[in-house]
């Protein structure tokens, strides 16, 4: 079964990727391709590493001292892990949306600025507030805080900033979106939103999302990947994980049997 | 009358307190609860029943003890101490029956505790409050007196600080020239170039050690770094009087200059170290407790590490920061023992860093010293001298507490 996304050149390609906390292994030799302008799901029980996979592709596990990361993770054709990439200048590529939303404490509006005024994205006079309108519209935020965009942004209610760190990361116009978890506080239309949203992004975007809802992993992604104890168990189309998946654990995980 | 204070009395009321305790706990501990839905004053356990009767004995016996105290010098003695005595421990068998009265189901013995616990707390902040007030009312009182004699325009703006020598003979008798100017200039002179040196290194160190040291560098830098403020200040004073100071004076003569041992500059040098560790461990502490989840925000949007620290790290830590930088500002206006051994005494009006001036609490200790008539212009400037200084760091510490609030209330 051909589809148009896997005969274009894949995203990333991971290859034999392992993860240590110490002496704990999080993620154990994954091999995994994940297409470009496409919807990646991770799911999988809590704690089983799919927020250890998401930050192998902003190479994030770096900021914490005792991760270690091994393996080959190739972006677009490039080593990602090669000594002579900048992973400072890899993650303006490779944007993230935490799984738990931390506002600067700063206001709504210099939140979403952040990113752009670091780059220097907004040269021309107006253009940085277009910029922050604009990222606030897709994150479906504008509405409620047009007014208040001077407002601290630690004081917006926990889905208003999810949808702020999304915003945030939505104005230095990365080619991939990394979104953890990024609708656990958001109500079902802003839920719906944030899916009209990624089915949007995807025309450009690779999107790779950790979703705990199974229905939401059927509704917008194209592949869906299993993982289980820092294994990856299953990947494939989404369809074919939630009609007729090949691997017991899956099987059990999707229907609510485990985790 | 000068009977010795009756201190085991309170031995006593302690016992007695104990007593009520223990009592009131058996009584509660048998007391059959009926299982009343809702909220109910039943709920109580028997320790708060207990904690109650103690707390309750020991108010009546504290009171008794106080009476008993104030009475006995306008008393005199009757029957020695024994009626007092008599008193403390009869009396408070009635807090005891009332508590013992009390254990019922219906009796609301734990919102009690709650309240008491309340009150409690309240007058022991009370005590605190009335405490500065005291103070403060003294130094009021005193600095007052000092005005009838000296005024106060001539203190605040006068320039001439020499409270030795009498200036105008015959005058108001003893006193000598009180314009306190040159010595608050002195003050927050030689407060400025220790802040100069403890702010920006105070704040370095912080940054290396929460940012950029390994926890082992750190587990052993920090305490290390701490061990400046344990050093007694004598020993600071001594170290700039015969280190700091002549290094000065012999690198001004190297340049040409000639300057004495004792000059502010030095003074503040030293005072500058001394404080470090005061600025380095407070910020520490305060960017550390920075949470990762902000770092990480910042890093996930391509910001470099020092980016991150200097636009949402520190910025977080701000209102910390402007604390440990104003207790560091107290504690250099406060020192005195630096000051006096290496900055002198003399009241000089001078913004040149070479030359010798003196500060508020070095004139304060040098007007209570010696021989004086307590209530003569001199012992009195002290107080004056005091009060404004309080004055000048209450607006101080005010007026960091507004920045500090602006920041919390907006960004917490
Ligand atoms: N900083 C860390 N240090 C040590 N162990 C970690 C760290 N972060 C994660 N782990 C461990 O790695 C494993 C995978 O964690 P991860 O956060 O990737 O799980 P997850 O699948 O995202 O779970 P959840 O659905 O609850 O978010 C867990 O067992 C966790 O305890
Ligand atoms: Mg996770």
């Amino acid at each position: 079964m051909k589809t148009i996304e896997t005969k274009l050149a894949p995203k990333f390609t991971c290859r034999g990727v392992s993860v240590h906390y110490g002496e704990f292994r999080a993620l154990h030799d994954i091999d995994i391709d994940i297409a470009d302008r496409s919807v990646t799901a991770l799911i999988g029980p809590s704690g089983c590493g799919k927020s250890t996979l998401l930050r192998v592709f902003n190479r994030m596990n770096e900021t914490i001292p005792d991760a270690r990361t091994r393996g080959t993770v190739l972006m677009d054709g490039t080593d990602i892990y090669a000594p002579s990439i900048d992973p400072v200048l890899l993650r303006t590529r490779v944007g993230m949306v935490f799984q738990k939303p931390a506002p600067f404490p700063r206001s709504v509006y210099d939140n979403v600025a952040y990113g752009p005024r670091l780059h220097g994205l907004a040269q021309a006079r107006g253009e940085l507030k277009r910029l922050v309108e604009k990222s606030l519209r897709r994150a479906g935020l504008w509405e409620e805080v047009k007014d208040r965009l001077s407002l601290p942004a630690p004081s917006l209610s926990i889905g208003q900033q999810q949808r702020l760190v999304l915003a945030r990361a939505l104005a230095i116009d990365p080619d991939v979106i990394l979104m953890d978890e990024p609708a656990s506080s958001l109500d079902p239309i802003a839920t719906a939103r944030l899916e009209a949203l990624i089915e949007e992004l995807k025309k450009r975007y690779c999107i790779i999302i950790v979703t705990h809802s199974m229905a939401q992993a059927a509704r917008i992604s194209d592949k869906t990947a299993f993982l289980h104890k820092g294994a990856l168990i299953e990947y494939d189309q989404t369809d074919r994980i939630f009609t007729n998946p090949s691997d017991t654990r899956t099987q059990d995980y999707i229907t609510g049997r485990f985790g | 009358m000068s009977d010795p204070v009756p201190f085991y009395m309170l031995v006593i009321v302690g016992a007695l307190m104990v007593g009520a305790y223990r009592i009131v706990y058996g009584r509660a501990a048998r007391l059959v609860v009926p299982n009343l839905p809702g909220p109910s004053a039943a709920r109580a356990q028997p320790r708060h029943h207990a904690r109650l009767a103690a707390a309750l004995t020991g108010l009546v016996g504290v009171g008794i003890y106080l009476t008993g105290l104030s009475l006995r010098g306008p008393i005199p003695s009757a029957g020695g101490d024994g009626l007092w005595l008599m008193a403390l421990i009869v009396i408070p068998a009635l807090p005891i029956a009332l508590s013992i009265a009390n254990v019922r189901p219906d009796f609301a013995a734990r919102t009690h505790v709650e309240r008491m616990a309340e009150t409690g707390l309240m007058l022991l902040a009370l005590v605190a409050l009335l405490t500065t007030f005291g103070i403060v009312a003294s130094l009021v009182f005193e600095a007052t007196l000092f005005f009838r004699d000296v005024s106060i325009i001539e203190f605040l703006f006068g320039t001439q600080w020499s409270p030795q020598t009498p200036i105008r003979a015959g005058g108001t008798g003893q006193s000598g020239a009180f314009g306190a100017v040159p010595v608050f200039a002195g003050t927050f002179f030689i407060t400025l170039i220790a802040m100069a040196v403890a702010g920006p290194v105070g704040l370095m160190v912080a940054i290396y050690l929460s940012e950029y040291a390994s926890p082992r560098t750190r587990a052993i830098a920090k305490p290390a770094i701490e061990v400046l403020a344990g050093i007694p200040t004598v020993v600071y004073g001594f170290f700039a009087l015969i280190t700091v100071g002549p290094a000065i004076r012999d690198a001004a003569a190297w340049l040409g200059a000639d300057v004495a041992t004792q000059s502010s500059l030095a003074a503040g040098l030293v005072m500058g170290v001394m404080i470090i560790p005061l600025v380095s461990s407070l910020s520490d502490d305060v960017i550390s407790a920075v949470p990762q989840s902000l770092r990480d925000g910042s890093t996930a949007l391509g910001a470099t590490k020092s980016e991150t620290l200097t636009r949402v790290v520190f910025r977080s830590a701000l209102p910390g920061i402007i604390g440990a930088f104003l207790l560091a500002i107290s504690r250099a206006i406060g020192e005195t023992m630096i000051v006096v051994m290496a900055a002198g005494r003399a009241a000089n009006l001078s913004a040149n860093p070479f030359d010798a001036v003196t500060t508020v609490t070095v004139q304060i200790v040098a007007l209570l010293t010696g021989d004086q008539v307590f209530d003569s212009p001199r012992t009195l400037a002290a107080f004056a001298l005091g009060l404004v200084l309080f004055v000048i760091t209450l607006l101080l510490n005010i007026g960091a507490l507004a920045v500090v609030n602006r920041y919390r209330i907006r960004f917490e």
